[in-house]
Formats: C-alpha cells, sequence, structure tokens
C-alpha cells in the first residue's frame, strides 16, 4: 500500500460533530428541554473535542434517558433514529481517539470497520422488527426479563469463551523496532 | 465455568503482556452496552435495550477474534548519504494480523517536510511504502516511524511506540558551471596548465639561440639553417637554434566559505532561528551551492581543490584533485553547514592556502572582521577574489519604522567594506563572475 496523503482526520471529528449535532436535533424535537439540550451541546462538544474521555458514554447515557422518559416509545422516530447514531458517535470517537493532530487517513481503513457497522446494525435491526411483531400484552413479564437476561448473557459467554482461547501467535514481547 | 473465567483472565493478562490495554471506546462499549441492556430489562424499557443492542454486539465481534502478538514494523534500510533531488521509495512491512485492523504510523507526506504526520492505514495492508523525496540538502531525520496498533473497533491498542530516527546526509546539487583557466600554481612540476616559465610541455614559448645544457634534439634545424644561409657560416658560433617550451603545471584553488553568517533578502527574518538548518535561498545556501559548482568544474578539468571554512578552520579540506575530492568537498559543506553560525570571527591563516593557490572567498562580507581577514591574505602576496553573496536587493523590515534606515545602513556599509578590498588589490566579483574574472586575473599575471 503506498501512502498518498489520504483524508485529513479532521473530517472524522466532523462527522462525529454531525452525528452529535443529529443527537441533539432528535432530542429536541422529542421533549427535552432548554437545560437538556444544553448539557447535550457541552458534552457533543467534548465529544469532538475529546473523543477519548467518557462524555460520548455521557451523552448516548443522556439522550436514552431523554427519550425514555419522554414517552416516545419503544418503536417511536427518536429511538429508531437514535439507534444507529449511537453506534456511529461510539464507532467514530473511538477511532478518533488513537489519531494525534493533524493526523491523516487512508479511506480503506475503513472498510473492515463499516462492514462490521452494517452487520450490527442489521442484527439490532432484526432485533427491533421481532420485537414489533411479538405482542405486547400477552407474554408474561418474567419471560420478557428472562430472554432479555439471555440476551446479555449470552454477550458475555462470546466474550469469555473467545477470550479464554489461548493465543496462536508468539507470545514474545515485542522487541525495538528493526 | 470458573475455569473459563480464570481462562479470559489469563488471555487478558497475557494480552496486558504483549503490549495491548484497553481503550475508553472498550469501556464505553462494555458498560455502556451492559448498562443500557441491563437497565431497560431492570425498568422494563425495550427502547434501552434497542439503545444499547448496537454497542454491546459490536464490541462482541469486535472481540471475537483475539489479539495476538503486537506486530512489529520493520523498516527497510535506504542509503545514508543520498543526492538532492533524488527520491526513494520507504517500505515499511508489518506481519498481517486478523486481529489488528489499524495501524497509525507517522510517515511523511510526498512533498511535505520533516518526519511528517501519522497515517491511519489498515492493518490487513501488510505493508507501507512511502516516497521519499530528499528536496534540501543538508543532514536531517527524514523518518521516524511512530506507530500504533489498535484492534478492531480500535478497542484495544498497543502504543504509541517512538520509531527509530532514520539520519541522512543529502549532497549539495552538483550544477554545471563553465570553469576558466586558473593561473598555474608555481611550484607545480606537471599538470594540465601552461606555466608562464620554460619546461617540457607542449606549447611553443619561443625559438633563441643554442646555449650550454640545451638538448640537441631540441635543435631547430629550419631555423639554423636560415641563420647560416643568412651570416654564410653554417653551425658557426649564434647560429644554432633551439626551440623552447613552455612547462606544465598544475593549478591550485582554494574555495574558502563563510559559515558564520546565513542571511536572506528579508532582513526581518536575519534574526529568526530554523533550528540551526540552512535557509532555503540564504547566503550560505547560495555559497555552498557555488562552491559545489566551482569544485566539480575545476576538479573536472583536472585542477587540485581544496576548502577552508572560515569559521571551523578545523573542517577545512587540503586540495586534491579527482572525483573522490568532490564528494569529500560535498560531504565537508554539510558538516560545515551543520555547525554553522558559532563562529564569532573568521580564521584564514597562512598554513591554510598553499603557495601560488587561488583563493575565492565565498561571504556576504557583513562585518569587518572578514574583509580584514581577506584583505591580511592578499597582503601575503597570494591571489584572493572576494565573491560577494549578499543578495543583490535587500528587503526592508516592514514592521519596523527603521527598517529603511537600518537597510540603507547596512548596504552603505557593505558597499564601503568592499570599496575597501578593492583598494587594497582584491578582486570582488558576484557569484556568476567568477570564472570571467579568473580569465582576466590570469591574463594579468
Amino acid at each position: 500500500m503506498i501512502i498518498d496523503g489520504g483524508v485529513p482526520a479532521s473530517r472524522l471529528r466532523t462527522v462525529t460533530a454531525l452525528v452529535c449535532l443529529a443527537i441533539g436535533v432528535d432530542l429536541a424535537l422529542h421533549g427535552a428541554g432548554t437545560f437538556t439540550v444544553a448539557v447535550a451541546g457541552l458534552l457533543s462538544v467534548a465529544c469532538v473535542l475529546v473523543p477519548a474521555s467518557p462524555a460520548p458514554l455521557l451523552l448516548i447515557g443522556l439522550a436514552a434517558a431523554v427519550l425514555t422518559s419522554s414517552g416516545t416509545g419503544a418503536f417511536g422516530l427518536g429511538v429508531l433514529v437514535l439507534i444507529p447514531l449511537v453506534h456511529l458517535l461510539h464507532l467514530c470517537c473511538a477511532i478518533t481517539a488513537v489519531l494525534p493532530k493533524g493526523a491523516r487517513i487512508a479511506p480503506a481503513a475503513f472498510r473492515s470497520p463499516l462492514r462490521r457497522f452494517a452487520v450490527t446494525q442489521l442484527s439490532v435491526t432484526m432485533i427491533v422488527l421481532i420485537a414489533m411483531i411479538v405482542p405486547a400484552g400477552r407474554t408474561p413479564p418474567i419471560l420478557e426479563v428472562a430472554a432479555l437476561l439471555s440476551i446479555a448473557g449470552m454477550a458475555l459467554a462470546v466474550i469469555v469463551l473467545d477470550r479464554s482461547r489461548p493465543p496462536s501467535r508468539d507470545e514474545s514481547h515485542p522487541a525495538e523496532m528493526a | 465455568m470458573s475455569e473459563r473465567v480464570l481462562g479470559w483472565s489469563r488471555a487478558r493478562r497475557a494480552a496486558g503482556s504483549r503490549g495491548w490495554r484497553g481503550t475508553d471506546a472498550l469501556v464505553r462499549g462494555t458498560v455502556g452496552g451492559l448498562g443500557l441492556v441491563a437497565c431497560g430489562v431492570v425498568l422494563h424499557r425495550v427502547e434501552l435495550v434497542f439503545l444499547g443492542a448496537p454497542l454491546l454486539v459490536s464490541t462482541v465481534l469486535a472481540l471475537t477474534v483475539p489479539v495476538g502478538a503486537v506486530p512489529v514494523p520493520t523498516v527497510a534500510r535506504l542509503p545514508r548519504t543520498v543526492e538532492a533531488g533524488d527520491d526513494g521509495l520507504q517500505t515499511i512491512a508489518f506481519p498481517a494480523d486478523p486481529a489488528v485492523e489499524f495501524l497509525a504510523v507517522r510517515l511523511p507526506l510526498p512533498d511535505g517536510e520533516g518526519i511528517g504526520p501519522v497515517h491511519l492505514v489498515p492493518g490487513s495492508a501488510g505493508s507501507v511504502r512511502v516516497r521519499l523525496r530528499w528536496n534540501a540538502w543538508g543532514e536531517g531525520v527524514d523518518l521516524r516511524p511512530d506507530h500504533l496498533v489498535a484492534g478492531r473497533d480500535a478497542l484495544l491498542i498497543s502504543g504509541p511506540v517512538t520509531g527509530r530516527e532514520s539520519r541522512r546526509t543529502v549532497l549539495p546539487p552538483v550544477v554545471p558551471l563553465p570553469p576558466g583557466p586558473l593561473p598555474p600554481r608555481v611550484a607545480g612540476l606537471v599538470g594540465a596548465h601552461r606555466s608562464a616559465r620554460p619546461g617540457d610541455g607542449t606549447e611553443l614559448r619561443a625559438v633563441r639561440p643554442f646555449q650550454p645544457g640545451d638538448r640537441v634534439r631540441r635543435v631547430d634545424w629550419r631555423v639554423t639553417l636560415r641563420a647560416g644561409a643568412a651570416t654564410g657560416d653554417v653551425l658557426g658560433p649564434g647560429t644554432l637554434h633551439v626551440r623552447e617550451r613552455h612547462a606544465e603545471a598544475d593549478a591550485e584553488l582554494m574555495l574558502a566559505i563563510d559559515s558564520r553568517v546565513d542571511v536572506v533578502p528579508e532582513l526581518a527574518r536575519w534574526s529568526d532561528s530554523e533550528d540551526n538548518a540552512v535557509r532555503a535561498g540564504g547566503t550560505l545556501d547560495a555559497s555552498v551551492r557555488a562552491v559545489t559548482a566551482l569544485a566539480a568544474g575545476y576538479l573536472r578539468q583536472g585542477d587540485r581543490v581544496g576548502l577552508i571554512d572560515l569559521g571551523r578552520p578545523q573542517l577545512g579540506i587540503a586540495p586534491a584533485a579527482g572525483h573522490r575530492q568532490l564528494l569529500r568537498i560535498r560531504h565537508q559543506l554539510v558538516a560545515c553547514s551543520r555547525a554553522a553560525g558559532w563562529a564569532p570571527k573568521p580564521v584564514l591563516r597562512a598554513r591554510q592556502m598553499p603557495s601560488g593557490a587561488v583563493v575565492l572567498v565565498l561571504s556576504p562580507f557583513l562585518d569587518d572582521a572578514i574583509a580584514d581577514c581577506v584583505a591580511l591574505a592578499a597582503r601575503r602576496g597570494e591571489l584572493v577574489i572576494a565573491v560577494d553573496m549578499l543578495p543583490p536587493r535587500l528587503v526592508a523590515d516592514p514592521e519596523s519604522p527603521w527598517g529603511e534606515v537600518v537597510r540603507q545602513v547596512l548596504v552603505g556599509e557593505h558597499r564601503a567594506r568592499l570599496a575597501a578590498l578593492k583598494a587594497r588589490g582584491v578582486a570582488v566579483v558576484p557569484c556568476g563572475a567568477v570564472a570571467a574574472t579568473l580569465r582576466r586575473v590570469r591574463r594579468r599575471r
């Protein structure tokens, strides 16, 4: 691969800013007060300037809390729009956090993360669609709780199983660059 | 289950010992995803589960491939000495690992300066190549591959690691210059130049009557017979004539560079510091290029060329001939420029100048010390030519009310200094007129 300049990493921060703006608009359109929007704005600024900070997590938590308390409903437009935005914010902040100022990005570097983003969104959409067609009042609550817990448990199990696999590569500590 | 948890913790420890560590994104994906899902379950709000699911699912997907040993980039070696204007393809290879998604490595841009910005490239690339261009001569660091390796979604990272610096010497460019004939060195026995004294060369000097000690084979029989016919006494006294030839001698050129000052046309930038680098378009840059061109031209015609650093006498090179001498001079010019700007006064001693050599002093002549130094060398009987390297048009500092006054004072002093040198018999020429001046000086000799 020949380095030919690529695109400036500041564009990734621009994407982060646009995602934060979209989250703010979503909150404002779904009953968030002025104070809440202002806090979201401050957190958005922190997300753009300091992506390796708790600001993205706080913004995601704030957005989730606002939409839950607004009574939009689980399948409201506000929630459905927020699902990919939250994921995109997480991804953009994760990549931006490892890059110093003035860095440049080869567009090919985004191929795998975007493919995984699409797979994730597809699976979440499937979950939402399944939840939409499942009758709301006929499933016993205890069963719902058990189902949701099993999802979380499965996720943890995948992590545990995967991480406990012995490493296949040489475990020698990296020496100094040749 | 407990064994698996133990195994997971062991794998985490192993990953940590290999240099991997979690980022804020890992915390966000795990805590945020699990927290939202748990809150949704506890509060019985499905929308929280929907919002937490992408974070959790993407984190799980990212961690499904275990990280191995941290890939260590390997930098292919390039030559330590290169020519100005050259370019080369630098390859940085690193072992491909499915768990490594990003490699952030600091590499220079093709037309940029310095060690360049950090480039984020896919970890599956295997090797990264970058074209290095060496436009400016001098010595410096052109590559320092600082790197950071990140796993999927940048949840795990290793580094950043400061790369090893690649220092390179970029030799000054050789600009072709028409060389002028140098005066022959009196002490020389052989060489490429016609000497004024008689000798065993090929060029005819004179036809004169035979003297004791002349070789018989030098007798010009045609002139001798004519002289005999005129006097009526063939081979009588005074009729024998010989052909006398010029001796051939080598010539020596000493190029003296004033590395104490490096100024540009803009007076406002004279006090700027540029990390001890030679200013592009400055007097030192122009002097080095001129010295390289002169040395190349005169060495090509067989002359002996040496180098004198007026700021650091120990960096001088004794005169010699040949292509290796040109390489030596170019390397030494880089060394001179590296140590430039530290000497308070110029040094031009008699032992630095071989007897009979032509000394070219390239300087902007901004202080009296250099003028005195050159005048003293000329008074010793050497042929010294002062080459004025000061830019012909100085630009006053526009932000200072005294800018124009300062410029006029500098120009006036400089002019008076050059006039004083001329009055002491030193030829003062601009950089481009060296060959013509040497030609003129030779005719005078």
